[in-house]
């Protein structure tokens, strides 16, 4: 048996666009390895497939090409009753017309577990979603929160090998949604089994998700953990899409492995090249995150491999700082400065200098 | 517009204005009503009481009808077997129509408001109309007798078809299950898609799908077609007058009798409340849980 717990070969769908006779790419061949165990998060705006692959994962989609393969079986051919995965779908999904454990004990009865079984499986499922004794409430009673937690029961219940999660939280307050978020991650290391997780909100992703993939428009752009993700995105789109940053124009004048020399708001710099073989002379864009940048007092006299600029908005945010830095060249860097790093306050007009790590520097192609 | 109301409502004034907009917009119906329901559902109530419909004797009140119907067993015998012919026509009506709804709510697609609207167009003919064509349908020379003489199962035109409760309970099916359709295919469509894929997800075969999601959640709808049939039917006095003959009387024939032939409006008015009473008892029993926008069908 494989480590992977799903796998995703070449994966495509297209929806029949109705009304026109071309077809709508929902997801693009997509290939992923979703390791055992793994808190694993599909990352991207609404409309980029990543609802439609989890659907997929879960049998309510048929690919249109590829194949989905979960615990190393082809999954296909397999109607969505038959597969072990359960999904916590966003709008909860609770039947109405059944009690709290009723639900819960939904996929038990429909399989013939007898009551005696299904009994003490239902108390130990509302007690590992912090519900015990609510079993005989309506879901209507509940809270959204409560609604969420019977949901996440009634899946869990049935020990899925994988448990696929849409969006579960989105209809929650911000509040109780850290919360949610932190106990999800301690279900999970309680019932050990592989999480798949969809979300628009990176922050969410970064949290929780032991590794995460990138999509948009229907293409994978990039899996890694958190933490490769948001230091080294691999295009434009993933760097802007988590957190903040800045993007440069640039100019490639001298490419070698892992690196490049550009030429970015009228000087040269170093910055790290991941994307394969760097063309001299192509326009590339250069992104900083806003961290990461050192701010000075000028001091009249030009240091090497600092820039110059003009501190244009300043914003407090506790915390942090947030400056927006005018470029000679035109262009305009937001730098966040932590307020305890011992770094001068600068107002609005004053003359700054610039400067970072090329490692913390990327050049990416357009 | 809407932004426009809830800035009006915002003020305590406009509250004011949104109440006397409500008055005005329920004055008409609430009229209509009153002077077309209520008023004469209680000058019926007052006849019932009457001794005679005409006369001197008008003036008296007495219990003498209501005496005469608790006393007349045919007519209560009449009133059980139209609540019968009511039951079997709605339950009849409520088994076609459901796998109708069913199709037109989970299967048809985005062309199922067009076949909604096919459904519900022969009902734009006259009622009356409606009736006679059975009449022709099930007459001595009509389609199903001509077919079962020409397939030699029957020797001659058998007149049984016309004439008889089995011809009322057909023409009524006719012409009530669009509108048992009507609920039933409202109630489906207002359950949550996400449901039956949640069941689905949990193993459930197709079948235990319909058995534990789309059944339960359908009754609301069910019962609301079943009533919209059965509260109507049990007056029904039109259809079995035209295709009943002796055998397919009702209830409603004898409530027309009195007022129409032996000119006793209080003994008739004392049939058509009892029969209201009745059927308000067994609505309200059964209705329970029912709400005002299934019956509506919106």
């Amino acid at each position: 048996m494989s480590q992977f717990s799903v796998e995703l070969r070449g994966v495509c769908k297209t929806f029949p666009e109705r009304g026109e006779r071309q077809e709508l790419a929902a997801v693009q061949d997509l290939n992923l390895q979703i390791r055992a165990g793994e808190f694993f998060t599909l990352l991207g705006p609404s409309g980029c497939g990543k609802s439609t692959t989890l659907r997929m994962i879960a049998g309510f989609e048929t690919p249109t090409a590829g194949q989905i393969r979960i615990q190393d079986q082809a999954m296909n051919a397999v109607p969505a009753y038959r597969r072990p995965v359960n999904m916590v779908f966003q709008d909860y999904a609770l039947f109405p017309h059944l009690t709290v454990a009723q639900n819960v004990e939904f996929g038990l009865k429909v399989k013939g577990v007898p009551k005696e079984q299904r009994d003490p499986a239902v108390k130990e499922a509302l007690e590992l979603v912090q519900l015990p004794g609510h079993g005989d409430r309506k879901p209507e009673e509940l809270s959204g929160g409560q609604q969420q937690r019977v949901a996440l029961a009634r899946a869990l219940i049935n020990r899925p090998a994988v448990l696929l999660l849409d969006e579960p939280l989105g209809a929650l307050d911000l509040k109780l949604r850290k919360a949610m978020q932190f106990e999800l991650k301690q279900i999970q290391s309680q019932v050990g089994c592989t999480f798949v997780y969809v979300t628009h909100d990176q922050e969410e992703a970064l949290k929780m998700s032991d590794r995460v993939a990138v999509m948009s428009q229907g293409w994978l752009l990039q899996v890694g953990n958190p933490s490769s993700i948001y230091e080294k995105p691999a295009t434009r789109f993933v760097a802007d899409f988590i957190g903040e940053t800045n993007f440069l124009s640039a100019r490639v004048l001298k490419a070698s492995n892992g690196s490049v020399l550009v030429e970015a708001a009228g000087r040269e710099m170093l910055a790290q090249w991941l994307n394969g073989h760097a063309k001299v002379g192509e326009d590339v864009t250069l992104t900083v995150r806003p961290e990461r940048i050192s701010l000075f007092t000028a001091n009249g006299g030009h240091r090497k491999g600092r820039l110059h600029g003009v501190a244009q908005d300043v914003t407090y945010l506790g915390t942090d700082t947030l400056y927006r830095v005018g470029l000679e060249s035109g262009e305009g860097l937001l730098v966040r400065v932590q307020n305890s790093s011992g770094v001068p306050r600068f107002s609005s007009g004053d003359q700054v200098e610039l400067s970072w790590d090329p490692a913390d520097a990327q050049a990416l192609v357009e | 517009m809407s932004t426009r109301s809830e800035a009006l409502l915002a003020r305590p004034a406009a509250q004011l204005e949104v109440r006397q907009r409500i008055t005005v917009l329920l004055t008409p119906p609430g009229l209509w009503l009153l002077l077309f329901f209520v008023i004469p559902l209680g000058v019926m109530a007052l006849f019932s009481f009457r001794a005679a419909s005409f006369g001197a004797q008008r003036q008296v009140f007495t219990l003498e009808h209501y005496q005469r119907f608790l006393a007349d067993t045919s007519a209560q015998r009449l009133l059980w077997r139209s609540l019968l012919i009511a039951l079997e026509t709605s339950l009849i009506c409520v088994v076609l129509a459901f796998p109708l709804a069913y199709f037109l709510s989970f299967r048809a697609g985005p062309s199922r408001l067009m076949l909604l609207t096919i459904l519900v167009i022969p009902s734009w003919t006259s009622f009356l109309l409606r009736i006679l064509a059975w009449k022709v349908l099930l007459g001595s020379s009509g389609i199903f007798n001509s077919l079962l003489l020409s397939l030699g199962w029957i020797e001659e035109a058998a007149p049984i078809l016309l004439f008889s409760r089995g011809a009322v309970i057909i023409t009524l099916v006719y012409i009530w299950v669009p509108f048992v359709a009507l609920p039933i295919f409202a109630g489906l469509e207002r359950i949550n898609r996400h449901l039956l894929e949640a069941a689905e997800d949990l193993g459930s075969r197709p079948w235990q799908i319909f058995l534990e999601v789309i059944l339960p959640l359908s009754l609301p709808g069910v019962l609301a077609g079943f009533l919209s049939v059965f509260i109507p039917t049990v007056g029904e006095y039109v259809t079995p007058l035209l295709v009943g003959g002796v055998d397919g009387i009702m209830y409603g024939n004898l409530v027309q009798d009195q007022f129409a032939r032996a000119l006793n409006w209080p003994l008739g008015s004392v049939m058509s409340l009892v029969m209201m009473l009745v059927v308000l008892v067994l609505t309200f029993g059964l209705g329970r849980g029912v709400k005002v926008t299934d019956l509506a069908g919106v």
